[in-house]
């Protein structure tokens, strides 16, 4: 068996993110490929959209199926089909494309309808919450842990964890912190990262959102 | 009589578990209560060693969730500290041959009869950590100054939480006051404000306890060793005595220091 390392490609893209398929081998070495991939990247790319393409020869519509269920295990939903030319014109369009994916775990602990979910203690590492809303975070986040939103993220304590807000894409979602010092934050399709080494705690609160489509945090005030 | 049961954890290894077990339960026994240590970590068995019982093991813990022995039968005594038993892990089995529910009868029975059962966790977050808490009431997270033991130190908070033991104390090992100073050691502080919950105690890194170890003495009989000292102030802690932190632990270091040399001066 040839072993080739890229056959499941991620690019991220001012448009968003791009999977890369190669349509040369099977579905199954696709599948377990595609599965390693998401593995690898432990819910990185949870509530992610993607468009899927095709290099090489023709995939059929099958596949492509296959492919969603996959992606759909992992949280990630398809956004559209830009499929090669071999296989164009005849693809029916995609019923679920444009819809906001759902964020899986931690609903139960919301009402129903209630659109902003409250945590009244800190998430320690390992722990993670996810919610189709805003989610308040009275503690802190910290460094090992993760908060992903589909709207906005306050903490109220330090947030050192990992904060996603905008997951279903909302490109004006905000993370507002206490103390915003992130191992990394996203905000819809964009994504940031401390930077290497010793980081200055902040003086103060601190928002983050995206300005040009690139995050960038500034001292919390009042409008 | 129903004693506490107190598992001594820290989900990164080599932090220094099995050594604060060993202090702890050694320190308190010296001080009156009666102790009697649970080694959970079956198949690494390492207790014994620390405490310098090796030799005298018959049974072990997992011949006990067996049937094959009653709890007290299995325990040995140790020759030093009248007060001290230990239960031994089986070192030929592994952590499946124990469930949290045995677990927790065997501590439940043990605490009937000693006022401080303690088990010593075996690292990581699977099968053995949900042993060992099964039975605990409090819980003794043990860490060192150094990033990855405190982030594994803070999972395993959650987790604690998770299994229903709050508010477990906190006992920061082997830290340098020398490279504190210098700024290149986290300080008590910094893991104080990222793990937000109450410290028992800071021990000094000391070669008294490898010597110690190495030679199956427990270091708080050693009455010139820092770390023994530190051990005796979490222990006396543990029986709700009002111990200052040893903040002086510089202080100290600066006090010794002139009476070493002035012992050196003399000749």
């Amino acid at each position: 068996m040839r072993l080739k390392s890229q056959e499941v490609v991620f690019i991220g893209t001012r448009s968003g993110l791009r999977l890369v398929l190669d349509a040369e081998d099977s579905i199954e070495n696709l599948k377990r490929a595609l599965e390693r991939r998401l593995d690898e990247a432990g819910g990185f790319y949870f509530g992610a959209r993607v468009s899927v393409e095709t290099r090489g020869a023709v995939v059929p519509p099958e596949w492509i199926e296959e492919v969603r269920s996959v992606l759909e295990n992992h949280g990630l939903s398809i956004e559209e089909r830009r499929l090669d030319e071999a296989t164009g014109g005849d693809e029916t369009p995609d019923p679920h494309a444009g819809e906001p994916e759902g964020v899986g775990a931690g609903q139960a602990q919301c009402l129903p309808g209630a659109d902003t979910m409250m945590i009244r203690r800190s998430l320690r590492s390992g722990q993670s919450v996810s919610f189709d809303g805003n989610i308040v975070v009275m503690g802190d986040v910290n460094p090992g842990s993760e908060v992903c939103a589909t709207g906005d993220i306050v903490v109220f304590g330090c947030l050192r964890g990992v904060a996603y807000a905008g997951a279903g894409g909302k490109p004006d979602a905000r993370v507002v912190a206490l103390r915003l010092m992130p191992t990394q934050l996203r905000i819809a399709d964009r994504i940031a990262r401390s930077p290497d080494g010793e980081v200055q705690a902040p003086l103060g609160p601190e928002s983050a959102f995206l300005r040009d489509g690139a995050i960038v945090i500034e001292p919390w005030t009042t409008h | 009589m129903s004693g506490s049961v107190i598992v001594v954890t820290s989900g990164k290894g080599g932090v220094g578990k099995t050594t604060a077990t060993a202090s702890i339960g050694a320190a308190l026994a010296m001080m009156g209560p009666s102790v009697v240590l649970i080694d959970a970590d079956i198949g690494l068995r390492n207790l014994d060693l620390v405490l310098g019982l090796e030799g005298r093991i018959f049974h072990n813990l997992v011949d006990v969730v067996d049937g094959a022995v009653d709890a007290h039968k299995a325990l040995i005594r140790h020759k030093d500290i009248k007060n001290l038993s230990l239960l031994p892990a089986a070192q030929s089995r592994d952590k499946t041959a124990v469930t949290p529910e045995s677990m927790k009868a065997i501590a439940d029975e043990l605490k009937s009869s000693f006022d401080y059962v303690i088990i010593d966790c075996p690292a990581g977050i699977e099968q053995g950590f949900k042993n060992a808490v099964a039975g605990a009431e409090k819980a003794v997270v043990v860490t060192t100054p150094e990033m990855s033991a405190v982030r594994d130190a803070d999972r395993i908070i959650g987790m604690l939480e998770h299994e229903g033991i709050a508010d477990p104390w906190l006992i920061i090992n082997r830290i340098r006051f020398d490279m504190v100073k210098k700024h290149d050691m986290l300080d008590v502080n910094d893991v104080l404000e990222h793990l937000k919950i109450e410290l028992l105690g800071v021990i000094p890194d000391d070669e008294a306890i490898i010597v110690a170890t190495n030679k199956g003495i427990p270091v708080v009989m050693d009455e010139k060793s820092k770390a023994g000292r530190a051990f005796r102030d979490v222990a006396a802690r543990i029986m709700g005595e009002d111990v200052p932190m040893a903040a002086a632990a510089e202080e100290e270091d600066w006090f010794t220091r002139i009476i070493r040399w002035f012992a050196r001066a003399r000749g």
